[in-house]
This record gives C-alpha cells, sequence and structure tokens, in this order.
C-alpha cells in the first residue's frame, strides 16, 4: 500500500458554459487532513461532490481523474460506486438538519448504512449503532437509539451525521463546512471529536470550509481555492506563518482583529463619549407557550430576562452570544417590533414602550435595523431605489418625487454604489451589494441608532471586511450609534467599544472591549472566548 | 337597439381588467419574465390561439341588441322584445335552419319516419326530406359525397388565400420587430429559429382557421353536427354554449377573488382572533357540501323570480340571472381554497426581513400589505385561476346535468348532455348532441388545462431555477 490515499488530478467540472472546477491537483495521504479553503462559490464543494460522484445533473466532468487507491472513481460503474461510497469515502455535510430523515429513528439510520456495508444482522447492528454512538460522544446511546432527529440539538445531530459516516470505516472522510451552521462553543467539541476519531481509525479528511481559524486548527495540510483554481498549495505551519500567494494574503488581510483596527484607528482620534442616547431598564421578552383546547398560556419563554443596557452617542456595542440567547429578540424589542413584556427602552428621555403606534410612528426614523441576510431584506419586485424611498415616505422626508430621488442617489453613492443603481432590481446585485444597499435604506430616514443584526455573517471574509470599514467610516461621518448583534469575536475586537455578552436570554458580562475580551471574568465568556478557533503559527 | 345583460356588463369588466393587468405586466420587467416563459413554451401558445378563438365566439356572443323589426306603415323603429347578440346575427343561417325533429349529421333526411302525401295522394311511411339540410341536392345518395368534398376543397383555396395573407402579414410585423429582412424572417420562422414559436401559432391557427371556414361553408347546407328533437341546429347550440362556459368558468373567479385575497392575506398578516374567525368562517363553509348550498340558492332564485316576474321582461334577462346567481354562488363556495393557501402564504411573508423593515419604518398596515405582501402573493392567484377555469367550466356541466345549473332554456354543455340522456335511450340512438358537447367543451378544457400547466410552471418558485 502506498502512501498516497487519494489523488486528483487535472480535474475540470463544467455547468454548461461556465468552469466550476478548473483543473485542479490535489494528493490526499493516509491519516492526515487537507482543508480546502475558499470563499462562497469557488469550487469547493464542486470537488467534493465530484469524488463523490454525486454532482448534480447539469454538471459535467470535462477532464481528469480521481484515484482512490490507484482506481479512478471516474470511470467506475453505479454499482461499485455504491461501495465506495460511504464504505472508503464517508461525508458530512454543513447542514444536519436536513440531512436526516425526520421520521426515522437515529439509531435505525445510522444502522442502514453499517447493515449496507457491512452485512450486520439486527441484533449485531444495534450493538455497532450503540458503540458508533459512543464513539461520537453521545451520551446514554442506548435510549437515544430510540429518539428521533427533532430531539437532538444541532451538534447532535451532527454528532450523529459523523457517526453515519463512520459507519462503514471509510478511510477518507469529507467535511463539507461540517461547523458553518453550529455555534462556536459546539464547533469546538465537533473539531476535537474529528481529530480524535481521525487518531483512532486513522482516516484521512478531506476538510473544506471558508474559516481561517478553523483551518488553522484542523489542518495538516492547506490548499487554497479561488475560481475554481487551487491558487496555493502547503502544509499548515508554512501556510500560517508566510501564505505565499496573493489571494491567501488578501484573506488574512480581510479578518477583522484588533490589530487592523489600531492601524486605521491610529489616524483619527477616538471621539470622546458624548451622552447617553439611550437607556434599556430592566427589559424583559417573554413568549408565552400556549397549549390545551383553549389556548391556555401554560408557561413562559423568557427570550430577554430582565437586561438594562446603556447605550452612549456615537460608540458600538456589541452584543455577543450563541444562537437563541435571545440577541436578536433584544434588538427587536428595542425596535419595538416584538413588544416587550416588561421594562423600558428609553430613547432620548422617551419611553417607547409607552407610546402609542401613533406616536411610535414619529420615532421610527430614530432606530433602524440591517439583517442577516441580505437575500431575504429586501422585497424582490421592487426596485432599489424604491425600496430605499420606502422610509422617507413613510417618514415625510423629502417634500418632491424629485428631492427624494436626489437623496437616493446620495445615499447609494455614500455606501459605495452608483446612482444608476436605483433602477435596479435587488437580485442583480451581490450578496455584498444587496448589504450596502440595506444600509442606504437605514440611514435614508436620518437614524441615530442602527441595530446590526449580524449584518456580515452571511458574507464572505473579504466582503466582510468592507462592509465592516464602511459601517465604520459611517459612524465617524455622521456620529452613527450601533447596536452590533454578532457571534463572531474578531468583528467585535475590531468593531466594538463596549461588550456585553447574552447568555440564554440575560447578560452576563457588559464592559469595555479589552476588558471583556482579554480579561474576561464570567465563566462563560471564558469558554466562549477559549472556543474561537484562532489562527497560530506555531503547531 | 344595444342592451346590456348583467353577465355582458361583467365580462367586459373583466375583459378591462385584464387589459390594465397586461398593460402592468408589460410595464414591469420582474413580471415580464415569467410570461416569456409561456410566450415561448410551444404548447402553451397552442392553446393559447385556441382558447382566443373561443374567446372571440364568447365574446361576439356577449354582444346583445333587441333586433329591428322591418318597417311599420308610420315609418317609425320598431324593436323586437327578442335579445339577440352579434354572433346571432352572423350566423343567423344556422338559426333560421330549422328542421322538424332529429336528424344525424350531413343527412338530407329526417331520422324519424312520417306519413307523407305523394303528389298522387297516396299515403305512405317514410323518412321524408329534410327542409334545410342537402336540400340543394336532387339525389343526396349519389351527389352528396361528391357535393361535399367540393365544398370542402372551395372552402381550402378561400382558405389558402386567407391564411396566406394572414401569415404575411404577421411575418411582415414580426420582421420589423426583430429588425431583419422579410425573407430573412420566413425562413426563420419556417425552421422554427424564432423566440417565440411562430411555427406552432401558424400551424394551430391554421387548422383552426381551415375548420372554421369549412364549417361555415358546410353549415349553409347541411346540419353538420345534426339536430336536436325540435329541429334545432346542434352546431349552432353547442357553439353557443361557449359562452355560457367560459362565463362560469371567468365571473366565478371574479366574484371568488375579492373573498380570497382579503380575508386570506388579514388573516395571516394580522393573525390573533381575525384570524380565528376567518379561518372558522371557511371551515364552516367547506364543511357545507357544495352542491346543496347550489341547490339551495338556485331553488330560491326560482321562487323570488317567480314571485316578481315583472321585473324579467324576456326570457334572455331570466336566464341571464340564473347565470349570474350560479356564478356567484360558485364562487361563494370555491374560495376558501385559495384563501387557505394565501393565509398560509402571507404567514410565511410577514415573518421575512423586508417586511419587518418596512414595520420598523413605521410603514402603515395598509400599505404593506397592498405593497410587500400582495404582489408577492400574486403568483399563487394567477395559478389557482387558471387552474380553477377548466375545473368550473366542469362544474357546470355537472350541475346542469343534475338540473340545479343554467336555466334549461339557455344553451349550454351541460344541458344538451342532460339531454342526451333520453336520446341516448331510445332506439335507434341518436348520438350527436352528446358527441357535440363533449367535442367543444374536451377542446376548452384541453386547452385551458395545457395552457394552465405551463403558466404553474413559469410562476412556480420551486421550478424557477431551472432556467436561470
Amino acid at each position: 500500500m502506498s502512501d498516497t490515499l487519494i489523488e486528483i488530478s487535472d480535474l475540470k467540472v463544467c455547468f454548461g458554459d461556465n468552469v466550476a472546477v478548473d483543473g485542479i491537483d490535489l494528493r490526499i495521504k493516509r491519516g492526515e487532513t487537507f482543508v480546502l479553503l475558499g470563499e462562497s462559490g469557488c469550487g469547493k464543494s464542486i470537488t467534493a461532490l465530484t469524488m463523490m460522484r454525486l454532482l448534480p445533473n447539469a454538471a459535467r466532468v470535462k477532464s481528469g481523474q480521481v484515484l482512490l487507491d490507484g482506481e479512478d472513481l471516474l470511470r467506475l460503474s453505479e454499482k461499485r460506486m455504491r461501495q465506495i461510497r460511504g464504505g472508503k469515502i464517508g461525508m458530512i455535510f454543513q447542514e444536519p438538519q436536513t440531512s436526516l430523515n425526520p421520521v426515522m429513528k437515529i439509531g435505525d439510520q445510522i444502522a442502514e448504512s453499517l447493515i449496507w456495508h457491512n452485512k450486520l444482522n439486527g441484533n449485531s447492528s444495534r450493538a455497532a449503532v450503540i458503540k458508533l454512538l459512543e464513539d461520537v460522544g453521545i451520551t446514554d446511546p442506548e435510549r437515544r437509539y430510540d429518539e428521533y432527529p427533532h430531539q437532538f440539538s444541532g451538534g447532535m445531530k451532527q454528532r450523529v451525521m459523523i457517526a453515519m459516516a463512520l459507519a462503514g470505516e471509510p478511510e477518507l472522510l469529507i467535511a463539507d463546512e461540517p461547523t458553518t451552521a453550529l455555534d462556536v462553543t459546539i464547533q469546538a467539541q465537533v473539531l476535537e471529536l474529528l481529530q480524535t476519531l481521525q487518531r483512532e481509525h486513522n482516516m484521512a479528511i478531506l476538510f473544506i470550509t471558508h474559516d481561517l481559524g478553523v483551518a488553522s486548527k484542523m489542518a495538516d495540510h492547506v490548499g487554497v481555492m479561488y475560481a475554481g483554481k487551487i491558487v496555493e498549495k502547503a502544509p499548515r505551519d508554512q501556510f500560517f506563518r508566510a501564505p505565499a500567494h496573493p489571494y491567501s494574503r488578501t484573506l488574512f488581510d480581510a479578518l477583522p482583529s484588533r490589530l487592523k483596527r489600531q492601524q486605521e484607528e491610529q489616524k483619527k482620534n477616538r471621539s470622546a463619549s458624548n451622552g447617553v442616547l439611550m437607556e434599556v431598564k430592566n427589559l424583559d421578552i417573554h413568549f408565552p407557550i400556549r397549549s390545551g383546547f383553549f389556548k391556555r398560556v401554560t408557561g413562559y419563554v423568557k427570550a430577554v430576562n430582565n437586561i438594562s443596557l446603556t447605550l452612549e452617542k456615537g460608540k458600538t456595542i456589541a452584543m455577543v452570544g450563541e444562537s437563541g440567547s435571545g440577541k436578536t429578540t433584544f434588538g427587536k424589542g428595542v425596535l419595538q417590533l416584538v413588544k416587550p413584556t416588561n421594562g423600558s427602552v428609553i430613547f432620548e428621555g422617551e419611553d417607547l414602550t409607552r407610546l402609542t403606534p401613533a406616536q411610535l410612528r414619529k420615532h421610527r426614523s430614530d432606530i433602524q435595523i440591517i439583517f442577516q441576510d441580505p437575500y431575504s431584506s429586501m422585497n424582490p419586485r421592487m426596485i432599489v431605489g424604491d425600496i430605499i424611498e420606502e422610509g422617507m415616505i413613510a417618514q415625510g422626508i423629502g417634500k418632491t418625487r424629485q428631492e427624494r430621488i436626489r437623496r437616493v442617489e446620495e445615499l447609494l453613492v455614500q455606501v459605495g454604489l452608483e446612482k444608476t443603481h436605483r433602477m435596479r432590481y435587488p437580485h442583480e446585485f451581490s450578496g455584498g451589494q444587496r448589504q450596502r444597499i440595506c444600509i442606504a435604506r437605514a440611514l435614508a430616514v436620518d437614524p441615530k441608532l442602527i441595530i446590526c443584526d449580524e449584518p456580515t455573517s452571511a458574507l464572505d471574509v473579504s466582503v466582510q471586511s468592507q462592509i465592516l470599514k464602511l459601517l465604520k467610516d459611517l459612524q465617524d461621518r455622521l456620529d452613527l450609534t450601533y447596536l452590533f448583534i454578532t457571534h463572531n469575536i474578531g468583528v467585535v475586537d475590531y468593531i466594538a467599544h463596549k461588550v456585553a455578552v447574552m447568555y440564554r436570554g440575560e447578560i452576563v458580562e457588559y464592559g469595555d472591549v479589552d476588558q471583556v475580551l482579554y480579561h474576561p471574568q464570567h465563566p462563560y465568556t471564558r469558554e466562549l472566548l477559549s472556543a474561537v478557533p484562532r489562527i497560530e503559527t506555531s503547531a | 337597439m344595444p342592451i346590456v345583460l348583467w353577465t355582458d356588463a361583467l365580462v367586459f369588466l373583466l375583459l378591462i381588467m385584464v387589459s390594465l393587468f397586461v398593460w402592468h405586466v408589460r410595464r414591469h420587467e420582474h413580471l415580464r419574465r415569467p410570461w416569456r416563459i409561456v410566450l415561448c413554451s410551444p404548447i402553451a401558445m397552442a392553446s393559447a390561439v385556441i382558447l382566443l378563438i373561443y374567446l372571440i365566439i364568447g365574446l361576439l356572443d356577449s354582444l346583445h341588441f333587441h333586433p329591428q323589426i322591418e318597417d311599420l306603415n308610420n315609418g317609425e323603429k320598431q324593436y323586437s322584445t327578442q335579445i339577440k347578440s352579434v354572433f346571432d346575427m352572423l350566423v343567423s343561417h344556422l338559426q333560421e335552419h330549422d328542421e322538424k325533429t332529429y336528424s344525424a349529421p350531413f343527412a338530407a333526411w329526417q331520422y324519424n319516419k312520417e306519413t307523407i302525401e305523394l303528389e298522387d295522394g297516396t299515403m305512405i311511411r317514410d323518412y321524408p326530406r329534410l327542409r334545410f339540410g342537402g336540400a340543394h341536392l336532387r339525389d343526396p345518395d349519389t351527389e352528396k359525397i361528391p357535393d361535399i368534398v367540393s365544398k370542402v376543397l372551395h372552402s381550402t383555396v378561400i382558405w389558402s388565400v386567407i391564411f396566406f395573407l394572414f401569415v404575411m402579414l404577421v411575418i411582415w410585423r414580426i420582421s420589423r420587430r426583430i429588425q431583419r429582412s422579410f425573407p430573412e424572417s420566413i425562413s426563420a420562422v419556417a425552421r422554427g429559429k424564432t423566440e417565440i414559436p411562430w411555427l406552432v401559432i401558424f400551424l394551430t391557427a391554421g387548422i383552426s382557421l381551415w375548420l372554421v371556414i369549412v364549417a361555415w361553408n358546410l353549415s349553409h347546407y347541411y346540419h353538420i353536427f345534426g339536430t336536436d328533437k325540435v329541429g334545432q341546429d346542434v352546431f349552432y347550440q353547442a357553439m353557443k354554449s361557449i359562452r355560457t362556459g367560459l362565463i362560469i368558468g371567468t365571473l366565478t373567479t371574479l366574484v371568488m377573488l375579492p373573498f380570497a385575497i382579503l380575508m386570506g392575506i388579514s388573516a395571516g398578516y394580522f393573525r390573533g382572533w381575525i384570524d380565528d374567525a376567518i379561518q372558522y368562517i371557511y371551515t364552516t363553509l367547506n364543511s357545507i357540501p357544495g352542491v346543496l348550498l347550489i341547490a339551495a340558492a338556485i331553488l330560491m332564485l326560482q321562487v323570488y323570480m317567480a314571485n316578481h316576474a315583472d321585473q324579467f321582461t324576456s326570457l334572455a334577462a331570466r336566464s341571464d340571472m340564473r347565470l349570474l346567481f350560479l356564478c356567484i354562488i360558485l364562487g361563494v363556495t370555491s374560495w376558501t381554497g385559495l384563501c387557505r393557501m394565501l393565509r398560509g402564504e402571507t404567514m410565511k411573508l410577514r415573518e421575512v426581513d423586508y417586511i419587518q423593515a418596512a414595520q420598523a419604518f413605521g410603514v402603515g398596515n395598509f400599505t404593506i400589505i397592498m405593497r410587500h405582501i400582495l404582489p408577492n402573493v400574486m403568483h399563487i392567484v394567477l395559478i389557482s385561476v387558471v387552474l380553477d377555469f377548466s375545473g368550473l367550466v366542469l362544474a357546470e356541466a355537472v350541475l346542469s346535468y343534475i338540473n340545479i345549473g343554467v336555466d334549461p332554456s339557455m344553451n349550454s354543455w351541460g344541458n344538451m348532455i342532460n339531454s342526451a340522456r333520453m336520446e341516448m335511450a331510445r332506439d335507434p340512438v341518436v348520438w350527436w348532441s352528446l358527441a357535440a358537447a363533449f367535442v367543444f367543451m374536451f377542446v376548452l378544457v384541453l386547452a385551458a388545462n395545457l395552457f394552465s400547466d405551463t403558466v404553474r410552471d413559469a410562476f412556480d418558485p420551486r421550478l424557477r431555477g431551472r432556467e436561470e
């Protein structure tokens, strides 16, 4: 047996006339982890699917070969290929929620692939599945065998997916962004698990990710993909010490971090504190749980529990927390899109929670929001100009249509787009450009506070850095205040002045960035920070 | 003297609304895109040509007037109380060519034996010659087939001239539109290289036009679908039924849409007690058997009309009112499905970010519904309207068959099928009424179904990924 497990040479995959993968070569040795790094649309997932021969119908392999132990996978019969899939190569996907059949027991789903590949029968397969569940760190596997996917959390589901992939004892595990949908603390656990399993089973892993931090934690070798080509291949240490290709370097430069912020801030003086803009006092948002015949309220989900917070003018407060911690609900509560149960939101001396809808409408222009998903945040049937104009009409800004159009054009230029973009539809823009339009829309009504709800987490790193920079510039120019909701610690470090860490609807720690990020007090904050994959240059 | 019946008014209102909609769609690129897929689909365009022919007949049949009775001695104009349509005028020969009773398609003799008095005074029992069908022939047995063939050939010559001119005119328009020379356009159309499948359109239009001209020509000399019990031309009845079918299929939608859209969107958008109330309404309505409700409503109307006979001056006005009422009651019983779909879609949409953003701007609820929700559920409305059409045409046939449909005096396919019940039971069988109703209805429903399939595919967001 040779040292090389799988070797791809000169692989070209096309969708019609579009080249998705443009002649890549790579080699993975037994027991090592090869990380394929790249931004969305660069062809990394297509490469993985080609190896599994699971390409969508529209795609065609133009040339090249994929040798697994000297056998060309692209020329095998479908029957033989079925033995390879799950047998020699296992695969786990990004979305554990949709990869499991919701009406089948977890154990039976794993057993399916065991029975197929190892020719096991009922009883022995149950024992084998329980062993697997134990291996992937699921407690009480006997009981959990008979449970259904909805009874598992996201991280647990991903563990189940890993167990399924391991069932056929593969020599190569393809992991396509396996932790992107997970929280950082869960991500750290899953990555840890993958490394342990790799050692135990001596598997090779092809790990696909866009996250440099994750890559740095997992990789033995790194390949950087850009526009269908592998532009750089290097051992881990060499790559993270000195990336050779210019594109790799831009990836590093795009990472938001303290260092970058300090470089930028040397040029200008940080404005001193200039008064309180908004005060949130003892805010509770509870959602009633209704059940029974007359929909009686049987309990409450305490999404936001007794939060007090002071926002200073011209500053950025970051709300950090994992999914389900109530950050977004808090943002909507401040905005009065969700009615708070208790507490007050005092904005420039007026309590927003006590206003009538008509009075509130007048204050709407002061607080605006930017959403996470740039695709669903604009009505696809309206042109950009009308989208931006909508708020101005509702708030009575700009007397005539000409005046408003002029303002729309100004705003577009302000966020780095062109005046002519006014006449286009949202689908003609990329994710980053859409987010710029959303910013322009929020700015249209001259807000004092903007709630940024994970505005960059759906974007690639290089685009993310541009948007963050734009937000910062706008803050300096227009004296805006941001309530920045995010789970990305790097972003916090780059943009925030103050940080509030949320955990299960409560703020567990609050303070200046330096203090919270570098001298965390609360155990949860410490756990959160330690889970963040950091780029370490020495192994 | 023109007269506008209730259904006529509503049909033309609907026509204006559709024209406005088309005008609106043409101005918006994102609305035009799915329609372009429909325009480029050969099956859809072939069906559209057929539908258009039905539509033209239906519309001509909706222009009603009181015909003028010739001259009176003092020169004053006098109008008949009868109501006729423009279409009746065009095919007046069909209406006037009444026989005594049944006759088979293209027959020259009656279908039943009768006692005939010969010239010499003897009485024999035989099949008498028809008054109009094949009356120009001296010896139908030998002359009929050559006569029909020659008339078909004659019509074909006329057809080829008209059709050639029509095709050339259209191609000339196309060549202007795509800015290419005339011969180039011809070859592009002939090889099927145009974006819109003109070749298919011309083929369908050509075949339909040929059928129309041949039928028109032959109908002057023969009863091409035979005659019914009282000697009326079945071909004429089948064509008059087109209007009834189209009205049931379209006006019902007009009645249903306001209910469905208003209730569906408000239930989904406002939630809470409004949602509960609307849900209770439609679940209650859904649990009453539709046929029962329709029967009750129609019987009520009949009682009303019997008690207020003075309000309904003519037979046509009576049957028109009953048709309208049938549309309304069908609409009332059939809005629940669309309403439920719209409620679900609106509930999904109201959580979408752009609607939250609009709320954050303080945009009013009504504006949000009109600007953000309605346009984004319009594709569902459109798909269900087009899909419902053929179902409603068939529903009319079923309801008339059990006598709770349109007025028995009104021409409709359902009534034709209903009367065919007796005809099928007699011996020898009279099959042509049923066959004519079946053919006309089948072609309309098939064309509508094929067309709506394409429309659904073009508007379904799940399938939209394929061509982008």
